[in-house]
């Protein structure tokens, strides 16, 4: 196990995280095995470096431990998160009490819904809301709508996550980067960058 | 008298699993809600309720009351003749059932045959009869109440125009389809809908045969009127003269921003059928590589102009001739049509697109962009049609095999029958239950397992839908839904549809169909035989396929849903004059639904009619008189043909209108009054300013402020939101000259000879200014507030993204102060009297 990992392990606040009665899936730190853990996070040191974001969309809250991560490898970003799980509420208030290092806005509900709602400009997202095409697709044509420059998308070693994938690759400009921690990453983390010139003519928002 | 026709098909389509009993009571309520069911379009499920009233209903009166009701279901499927028959028995229970008495009277009139204005007559009839029928019906009207006639809705008198540029009837397009349908289903909501297409038969468009079940329009060229100017003032014309509230631009292709442009004053939405404007290619950007293998693009014309001009470069002689006529026509690949392009986009109140595919690509450039389906009319899909499908080549013996169904032109590449055909034929080496059934030229058996039947009408579709097993959309292009795809959830079928363009959000994967790969014949074998194999599947997912049409696609409920809240205004009450919510959401605003109020309007000299204004100024004034006449000869020398001038007469005593009439003004002019004495009723005065304007940019100044060429040409070239500039000292002197100079503006008690911006003028959008509700008119009766309160209401906007913040540019002057010595040198001026020189011819 990596010193870094076993001190984000070793935190009262994410004791408390993962205290938090929320979704059951694997994520970043809890119930993700000890190598997998280690190349999500330095897939998203890396992927954090080439985006450069000061505003971050996640869905798929669950028990905040993204945030977690990114308070603990960044600094100075605002973090808006989805999630219709209620405790995730829990998890976003509990990580903006116990540390200065991002901001997170919690949007409750669906994110097929709530997202429609979103209209900032961010430059970093981590996708990460459900495993059904559905969901994963709404998700991705989202951040496609705001132009967000660089998607992480978690589990797409999933085939349905990937169905969702391979249609945003085959009808957006996007180019997916290899994942230079893939072999070791058993959830199949992707990074997905949106392709020159196909942002915002206008450069406004409205 | 039995009816053996609609009883059988009752039946059939609606089998009793459950019987129910209904108490009294409970009887009449499911009556009305049967009835209410019918009044909303939703006849399958009305038909489903009326049957099993009429098995436990045992009183003569209400029986033949139910059974005539089930006639009226008949009439509006189109089976008239089972209508017919209907009545018939419903007076043969009950002699004086006088629903029955009035619809079979206006049946005798009406042929046999389809007919969809007879129907709509029908409808209506049915609903004003029911009025009368309750009368005589006693005991049925005591149990339920009173019977009531439809409320009339709030979209009752709002006028839309839908404009579409390449238009043919009978239709050569599911784009041009829905354009009927869209217009038909909107004025059965309640709109006045009039339909604008062109007539160009070197083009071959315009060519309708029959007469349309609503109002339209061909406006006919010939080739000498045959370009871009002449065609945007004739459609400008024709919807001048309608007068619509709002104007909906549908299959027009490339050439949507040209119609757009023609009709930037009116409100307007762009209806995207597939991805015309947005890949000006193929309007589904499908390309073929050099292998002869389809490429998706991922490119598009709004972001990416160049790239799409080079494409066509290469490739623009591929298309069909039309496409090739209409891009060149509308300037496609030049920066002038990129421009039109682009505002015709930011401009429209609402961009409406069928998937959320194309929703993302166009969201950047658009205020609002809606994911809007098209619609299908379940009446086509009812079940109880009594078209018979076309059966040509159908093996007369042997075991029925199970129907794969391909409804698309076979020879198109795009729609890949070919893929389909291929997936068939590694099926067949392993199978020969099913059997490949596609509307394919000439009607013939193609193989052992490939059956043609020939170009289907829409009835016929429907028709053969129904007896198909499983339909397959094979396409290798970006489609925008798979009309198909609806066509055969709304049958109760599944479909197998590629995972491509909109077909996904269309089909539901693993719940009323499959998704396979595009352009992949052993990835769809696979899937077809998983269908082939599990019948209870296949109609599983035909019932969940008919549910999510009902909930998703019928006509009534796209109306609904997303027309009636973008359609709502009058255009002229467009001002609100009541204070928005604290929150600053437009969708809390109260709707400007009120009457306007008493306006009198004093005509002075108005631009001709066909005149387009792009800024109004409008300026409020109590009295006043001098500075009034010096401002109105000053604006002279500052207004541009395409401006007007809105002076708003705040209740001065006597009127402003003998100042006016003594000043000859070049310009559009008008003068309103109020005829509101209360102090400070300013924001009353600019929100009647407002709701008269025609520009679409409005000017608010005050009387104090003199407005100069350089903020006119300012304010025309805008294209924010919100404008402000700066003012230098400054007067006008009794020719409308300004005067700056120092010792003048010393005695007018000038302090500061420094610049400074004023809140209360500047350039809005007027349909900005519509979405904020106008000025608050609480605030009138003593001034405190209204500016600032308008200008906190517009701070909001912009912090939820939805305005963008003012900006600063252009130069005039103001009055140094209008109150030194007591409003002396300002209000209380003298009146210079009219001389010759001043005089109107």
């Amino acid at each position: 196990m990596s010193l870094f990992i076993d001190y984000a392990r070793s935190t009262p606040l994410y004791r408390s995280l993962c205290a938090i009665v929320a979704g059951e899936d694997g994520n970043l730190l809890e119930r993700t095995d000890d190598r997998t853990a280690e190349s999500q996070i330095e897939f998203l040191r890396w992927a954090l470096h080439l985006a450069n974001p000061r505003v971050v969309i996640e869905t798929g809250t669950n028990k905040g431990l993204f945030l977690y991560v990114l308070s603990l490898i960044s600094k100075g970003l605002a973090v808006h998160t989805f999630d219709c799980e209620p405790a995730s509420a829990q998890a976003v208030d509990l990580v903006n009490r116990q540390q200065s290092n991002v901001v997170a806005v919690f949007h409750p509900g669906d994110s097929r819904d709530t997202l429609k709602q979103f209209d900032e400009s961010a430059q970093f997202a981590w996708i990460d809301g459900g495993h059904e095409t559905d969901i994963a697709l709404s998700d991705l044509l989202h951040c496609y709508r705001l132009r967000v420059p660089y998607i992480a998308v978690d589990d797409a070693a999933y085939q349905t996550v990937r169905n969702a994938v391979d249609y945003l690759l085959q009808h957006a400009p996007y180019t997916s980067m290899p994942n230079p921690f893939s072999q070791h990453d058993r959830r199949g983390a992707m990074l997905l960058r949106l392709n020159e010139g196909s942002g915002r003519a206008d450069g406004q928002l409205h | 008298m039995p009816n053996e026709q609609s009883d059988r098909v009752d039946r059939e389509s609606h089998p009793q699993t459950d019987p129910i009993i209904f108490a009294p009571a409970e009887l009449h309520i499911a009556l009305e809600r049967a009835r209410c069911l019918v009044a909303q379009g939703a006849i399958v499920e009305a038909i489903d309720i009326f049957v099993r009233l009429l098995s436990d209903c045992t009183d003569t009166t209400l029986r033949a009351s139910i059974v005539s009701d089930l006639a009226t279901t008949q009439a509006l499927l189109g089976n008239l003749g089972a209508a017919r028959t209907g009545f018939q028995e419903a007076l043969s229970i009950d002699m004086n059932c006088e629903t029955a008495l009035h619809n079979l009277a206006s049946l005798a009139s009406t042929p046999d045959q389809f007919d969809s204005l007879s129907i709509e007559k029908m409808a209506i009839d049915y609903q004003s009869r029911k009025v009368l029928a309750s009368a005589s019906e006693s005991t049925t009207a005591a149990a339920i109440g009173p019977e009531r006639t439809p409320p009339e809705s709030s979209q009752s008198g709002i006028k839309v125009a839908i404009l579409s540029f390449l238009f043919n009837w009978p239709s050569t397009g599911g784009g041009i389809v829905h354009t009927v349908e869209l217009a038909q289903f909107l004025a059965k909501a309640g709109y006045s809908v009039r339909h604008f297409f062109a007539r160009y038969l070197e083009w071959g468009i315009g060519q309708v045969s029959g007469t349309p079940a609503f109002p339209s329009e061909a406006i006919e060229f010939d080739p000498a009127d045959w370009h871009t100017t002449a065609i945007q003032e004739r459609f400008r014309t024709a919807v001048d003269n309608f007068g619509p509230d709002y104007v909906i631009i549908t299959d027009s292709w490339n050439f949507k921003p040209l119609l757009a442009e023609a009709v930037r004053d009116y409100p307007y939405l762009l209806r995207l059928q597939a991805m015309e404007c947005i890949c000006p290619l193929t309007n589904v950007r499908l390309l073929v590589d050099e292998r002869g293998q389809p490429r998706q693009c991922q490119r598009q014309q709004l972001a990416e102009p160049d790239e799409c001009r080079r494409c066509l470069g290469e490739r623009g002689s591929q298309s069909g001739r039309l496409h090739q006529n209409e891009r060149a026509l509308s300037g496609v690949g030049t920066a002038r049509y990129h421009e039109l392009l682009l505002r015709s986009f930011r401009e429209a109140e609402a961009v409406l697109v069928v998937n959320p595919l194309t929703a993302a690509i166009v969201a950047p450039f658009c205020k609002q962009v809606r994911v809007v389906t098209a619609g299908m009319d379940p009446r086509r899909f009812s079940g109880t049609s009594t078209t018979t499908p076309p059966q040509f080549g159908m093996p007369t013996t042997g075991p029925r095999r199970t129907q794969i169904f391909f409804a698309g032109v076979v020879e198109e590449y795009m729609k890949g029958f070919h893929v389909l055909h291929q997936a068939c034929s590694i099926l067949q080496t392993r199978r020969g239950d099913f059997e490949l059934v596609a509307t394919g030229d000439p009607p013939e058996r193609q193989d052992d397992y490939t059956r043609f039947i020939g170009w289907l009408s829409q009835d016929e579709l429907a028709a053969h839908l129904r007896t198909a097993d499983i339909l397959v959309m094979p396409t290798v292009a970006q489609e925008a839904l798979g009309r198909s795809a609806v066509e055969a959830m709304a049958a109760g079928r599944p479909v197998i549809a590629s995972s491509l363009g909109g077909l996904p959000f269309t089909v539901k994967d693993g719940v009323t169909g499959l998704l396979c790969k595009p352009d992949d014949p052993h990835d769809l074998a696979e899937k077809i035989e998983f269908l082939l194999n599990n019948p209870v599947v296949r109609e599983q997912m035909g019932r969940q396929g008919r549910e999510r049409f009902d909930k998703e696609y019928a006509w009534q409920t796209i109306i609904q849903r997303h027309y009636v809240p973008l359609l709502r205004h009058r255009r002229t009450t467009a001002v609100s004059c009541d204070r928005p919510s604290a929150t600053g959401e437009t969708e809390e605003f109260e709707p400007a639904t009120k009457p306007l109020r008493p306006v009198t309007e004093t005509v002075d000299r108005v631009a001709p009619a066909t005149r387009l204004v792009h800024l109004s100024l409008i300026v409020s004034v109590l009295e006043s008189y001098e500075v009034v006449r010096r401002q109105l000869l000053h604006l002279n020398s500052v207004l541009t043909p395409d401006c007007e001038l809105i002076l708003v007469d705040d209740g001065s005593s006597p009127s402003l209108e003998e100042t006016c009439g003594s000043v000859v003004k070049n310009y559009s002019f008008r003068l309103l009054l109020t005829h509101d004495r209360r102090d400070w009723t300013q924001p009353k005065a600019r929100n009647m300013g407002a709701a008269a304007a025609r520009g679409r940019k409005l000017l608010f100044f005050d009387i104090d402020h003199i407005i100069t060429p350089s903020i006119v040409e300012t304010a025309l070239k805008f294209e924010g939101d919100k404008l402000h500039w700066e003012r230098r000292p400054g007067i006008l002197d009794e020719h409308g000259e300004i005067v700056t100079d120092v010792g003048i503006l010393n005695g007018h008690g000038m302090r500061d000879p420094s610049a400074s911006v004023h809140i209360n003028s500047f350039v809005i959008r007027r349909k900005l200014f519509e979405t904020l509700g106008g000025y608050d008119e609480r605030f009138c009766g003593s001034y405190g507030g209204d500016d600032v309160d308008f200008n906190g209401r517009y701070n909001r906007l912009c912090q939820l993204g939805r305005a963008r913040p003012d900006i600063v540019a252009g130069e005039g002057y103001v009055y140094p102060d209008p109150a030194f010595n007591g409003g002396s040198m300002f209000h209380r001026l003298p009146r210079i009297p009219a001389d010759r020189d001043n005089i109107q011819s």
